[in-house]
């Protein structure tokens, strides 16, 4: 083994699902943390630094004898010379009240020939109900290299285990025996081929260990008799959700609206006049770009932060596993389990949060699937747009209007998971029979607030760093068009006052034929729809500002008015159903730019996407089809 | 008799699995499989339910409840 190994050895944090894993590799690395894609797939894999050692936190491992793209890729790390994510050590880690379930996996590891630690988590579990494991008698009968009880949401164990870990990685330098694998071999046909002693290895340490004798100690029934109840299951289940989705959107809201109306107010005039003897091109980029990309990334804070503290304590306890028994039946029709069901849900009230909650889903395929249907969930933010907009081309019937937009975006998310199922179906990847549902259950625990605190502030850290390069770029983007002016406006760059004196009017009038189909090929639709892609919310402010209206609800019925004869023309007179067409539009076209940034963190950038042509791909044929299907009607 | 018509917190076991033979691996990896003793702790929604095996608890569809064979111990 070379001398580098030593100076940063990469680390693979490994075990089943739920094991504990993912605590003890936020409490190892804290912020130091970055999530990647394994090369080719969307299957996500976090890195960090724990003080001079590279951490894997790899997916969640049943067995070598992988079934999903996110254990083939642990499989493979642990399995392959020449893996990028193959270690220097495995950390393995086993909850402590279900130790004999990792007891397989282990006896597959132990192959890798790999210095592997043990690490007992949820150890403070063992100490409540007053048993003991004895660390000496594990190391012994199990033959791995270390074993370390710890506590990873308290830090508990910490040091040992540092103290542990360099001194595993220091004895596997000295006899050189770190890069020895079982190669040449698919790791599935070897797994399969040894399963039988593998499975005698696991139930004879299970019986020299005396786990068995621990049966029944450690359960919460009660708890369990409320959630997953046959009848009330159900409506507890309901019930938490209303509450999530009532915390992520209507909780929050007075925050964002602070940021957008009190502090946007204040930092712009403050900065207006700091800015006044600064050239217009850099006072109106700081404002614009810099300012604007500032205040949107801070409006998506709150959201998230309620969501990820209320996800996290689901998560922490224990409960988020119940709900997918809870709520497994209802996902089949995607062809998704239980599990799905919480991030879709989220998607009424905000894309951007939902996106981030199908980290709680256990296999790529899953997150993908639902990053797919997220965006035709019909998101507050439209919502508003909606409202205005179908008061004024739909006065008499805007109430019916908006309910019929939420029935529709229910169906589209049911239609659409039906259509990609049909389509995984005919390439083929869903030829094999389903695996029956089944989900081991960890045990119930009490979240800790600082743990919880400290989770939630990783987590917007990186979601900040991230997506807010990405939503910074596209500002910039969009002030350099609507900044350019058209050569003959006599106006200079950054001093153009109407839309259509800039280049952003040209290009919503040159792309705005496209929308003749769906009735409303006009330029101030085309440009509202373009802004639309920033946020959902700035389409009424696009369309105000294309009409040189100040503000929408002090000048309502001007503004209807100058829609409806948009509208009007656009269409030959079929204002209805353009407006129908459009509004169906706004529905199912690309969610916002925070969403598609928060898909391209969670999912990849090529994911994204596709999830891009996807939404606007169903958006145009069901606008084109509204207005041209009821044409014949109409 | 199927696991699926029997009652609560009765102590049962598993006579035989009729699935195929990965899925039949994969129960056996979550400690799921022929000779195992378990017991119900919860009759779920859609006939789901929750089983206890040792300390452990998992949670099962109707589909999988109908799958597994099991006799009184």
């Amino acid at each position: 083994m070379s001398d580098t190994i030593l100076k940063n050895p990469k680390i693979a944090l490994v075990g089943n699902s739920n094991a504990g894993k993912t605590t003890l590799f936020n409490a190892l690395t804290g912020h130091r943390q970055k999530t990647i894609n394994a090369p080719g797939t969307t299957v996500s894999v976090e890195t960090g630094m724990w003080k001079n050692k590279e951490l894997i936190d790899l997916p969640g491992l049943v067995s070598l004898y992988h079934i999903s793209p996110d254990e083939e890729i642990a499989a493979n790390a642990l399995w392959s010379d020449n893996s990028r994510h193959r270690p220097d050590l495995i950390l393995f880690v086993a909850d402590a009240p279900h130790l004999s379930r990792s007891l397989y996996l282990l006896a597959q590891i132990k192959h890798s020939k790999i210095p592997i630690i043990l690490a007992i988590s949820m150890a403070d579990l063992l100490d409540k109900k007053g048993l003991e494991l004895d660390t000496e008698l594990i190391r012994e009968v199990t033959g791995v290299d270390e074993v370390v009880l710890l506590d990873a949401r308290r830090k508990v164990g910490v040091d040992e285990l540092e103290s542990k870990v360099n001194l595993t990685l220091q004895k596997s330098h000295d006899v050189n025996s770190a890069t020895q694998v079982i190669s040449g071999e698919d790791v599935r046909d070897w797994a399969k081929k040894h399963s039988d002693e593998h499975f005698k290895w696991a139930s004879d340490v299970q019986n020299t260990l005396g786990l068995h004798k621990l049966d029944g100690k450690l359960f919460t029934y009660w708890l369990d008799k409320i959630l997953l109840n046959k009848f009330f299951g159900i409506i507890v289940f309901l019930l938490i959700m209303f509450l999530i989705f009532s915390a992520t959107t209507v909780f929050s809201s007075p925050f964002v609206n602070l940021i957008d109306g009190n502090l946007r107010d204040v930092l712009t005039s403050g900065l207006e006049s700091l800015l006044q003897n600064t050239p217009v091109v850099l006072s109106s980029f700081i404002i614009n770009v810099l300012l604007e990309s500032l205040l949107t990334v801070s409006q998506l804070i709150p959201p998230l932060f309620f969501m990820f503290i209320l996800l996290a304590i689901l998560e922490e306890s224990g409960c988020l596993t119940r709900f997918a028994i809870v709520a497994d039946r209802a996902m089949r029709f995607a062809g998704l389990d239980g599990r799905a069901l919480l991030p879709l849900v989220l998607g009424f009230g905000c894309n951007l949060p939902a996106i981030s909650a199908t980290k709680a889903l256990q296999d790529s395929k899953s997150r993908t699937f639902c990053g797919y249907l997220i965006p035709f969930t019909l998101c507050s933010a439209r919502l508003a747009v909606f409202v205005v907009v179908a008061n004024a081309l739909f006065p008499n019937y805007a109430g019916l209007v908006v309910f019929l937009l939420y029935i529709t975006s229910i169906l589209l998310v049911i239609f659409v998971g039906i259509l990609l199922n049909l389509f995984n179906k005919l390439k083929g990847k869903e030829q094999q029979e389903k695996m029956p549902f089944i989900i081991p259950l960890g045990t119930y625990q009490k979240p800790l607030l600082k743990s919880t605190l400290h989770l939630c502030a990783i987590k917007i850290q990186q979601f900040v760093l991230n997506a807010g390069k990405m939503i910074t770029i596209v500002i910039a983007v969009m002030w350099v068009l609507q900044s350019t002016p058209i050569p003959g406006s006599g106006k200079s760059f950054a001093e153009v006052d109407k839309v259509e004196d800039s280049v952003y009017g040209v290009v919503a009038e040159n792309i705005s034929p496209i929308f003749k189909p769906a009735g409303f090929g006009d330029w101030h639709i085309s440009s509202a729809v373009i802004t639309g892609f920033l946020a959902k919310e700035a389409v009424l402010g696009s369309l105000a500002n294309s009409y040189a209206i100040d503000d929408v609800e002090d000048e309502t019925e001007g503004f209807a008015q100058n829609l409806r004869q948009t509208f009007s023309s656009s269409s030959e007179g079929e204002q209805g159903l353009a407006g129908a067409a459009f509004l169906f539009f706004m529905l199912a076209y690309t969610p916002c730019l925070a969403t598609v940034a928060g898909i391209k963190r969670e999912l990849g950038g090529k994911f994204a996407l596709k999830s891009i042509t996807l939404s606007l791909g169903v958006a145009y044929i069901i606008s084109v089809l509204i207005f041209q299907v009821g044409g014949i009607f109409v | 008799m199927k696991l699926s018509e029997c009652k609560l917190g009765v102590a049962l076991h598993i006579e035989s699995i009729d699935l195929s033979v990965d899925h039949c691996r994969r129960l056996k990896e979550l400690g799921i499989s022929q000779g195992t003793d378990i017991r119900i702790c919860q009759n779920c929604v859609f006939g789901g339910k929750v089983i206890s095996k040792g300390t452990e608890l998992l949670g099962i569809d109707a589909k999988l409840a109908n799958a597994i064979e099991v006799s009184y111990v």
